[in-house]
């Protein structure tokens, strides 16, 4: 369904520094540009962090999340991690979310530019011994 | 790897209006939708979701400035139809549909703002070279 997203940024540095960790953590390399980086998947879909193209300020959308696709809890927790260490803030713990479709396990962050960011592992039974 | 998204939420302030404009280019992809409350849902889990909910937090939905969803379409037919489908029904125009090639890839698309001025694109790599 979807070719790309494009997120809006005001300091390509602190962005990048924050993606390139929470996205190595789902295994996504980047490719720098002067006014971003990109995040391709290698099957033509990418995710593009870059300053806004009309040259006004970025500035967050209400109502907008980007899903992501992790394997499992384990690197839903890690991205978890890695994005409240680089300069991400949090929206909502890693757990099981009721309102998924199969009561997936995510997790969800604001990245330094304000924008909704979760990601999602499919469900495979309790947790155990880690978060619910 | 799987598919890098999973789905995509934006929000909407009238969520009929809403869904009408959806309903619409989600058709010309030849995608159909679901409602559930003053939801509505396209696509498959699996197969990457869009939605467009009221905000959870009870502010109204605002566009952002600098985002942009990309939608594959399968042909450059399928580009026009969706970007006339989405005019037709409170869309306004962000970039009529034409080429735009890139370095590493031959493209067709077009640009939309949904009602809420949300920016959308509309792409396909299966572009017929001039005869």
């Amino acid at each position: 369904m979807f070719t790309h997203s494009y997120l809006g940024t005001n300091d390509v540095e602190t962005s990048r520094a924050f993606y390139n960790a929470t996205m190595g953590v789902l295994g996504y390399s980047p490719v720098e540009m002067s006014h971003g980086t990109v995040y391709p998947d290698g099957s033509g879909t990418a995710l593009v962090i870059a300053t806004p193209v009309n040259g006004e300020p970025h500035a967050p959308s209400n109502g907008h999340t980007l899903g992501l696709q992790a394997p499992d809890y384990v690197t839903v927790e890690t991205w978890h991690q890695a994005g409240l260490a680089n300069g991400g803030t949090n929206d909502g713990d890693p757990g099981f979310r009721a309102n998924s479709p199969g009561n997936m396990y995510g997790a969800y962050l604001r990245d330094p530019d304000g924008n909704k960011v979760c990601v999602f592992a499919p469900n495979v039974g309790p947790n155990t011994g880690r978060g619910e | 790897m799987s598919a890098m998204f999973t789905h995509v939420v934006l929000g909407c302030n009238d969520p009929e209006q809403s869904a009408a404009f959806y309903d619409a280019i989600f058709a010309a992809l030849g995608i159909v939708g679901q409602r559930h409350e003053a939801s509505a849902y396209y696509g498959t889990p699996g197969g990457g979701m869009f939605m467009i909910n009221p905000p959870r937090d009870g502010q109204p939905a605002t566009h952002a400035n600098g985002g942009t969803i990309g939608l594959a379409a399968g042909d450059e037919g399928a580009v026009n139809a969706w970007h006339a489908a989405g005019l037709a029904h409170g869309g306004t125009d962000e970039g009529a549909p034409g080429r735009r090639d890139q370095p590493y890839a031959k493209l067709y698309g077009a640009y939309l703002r949904d009602p809420v001025g949300n920016k959308l694109s509309c792409f396909t790599t299966n572009v017929e070279e001039a005869a």
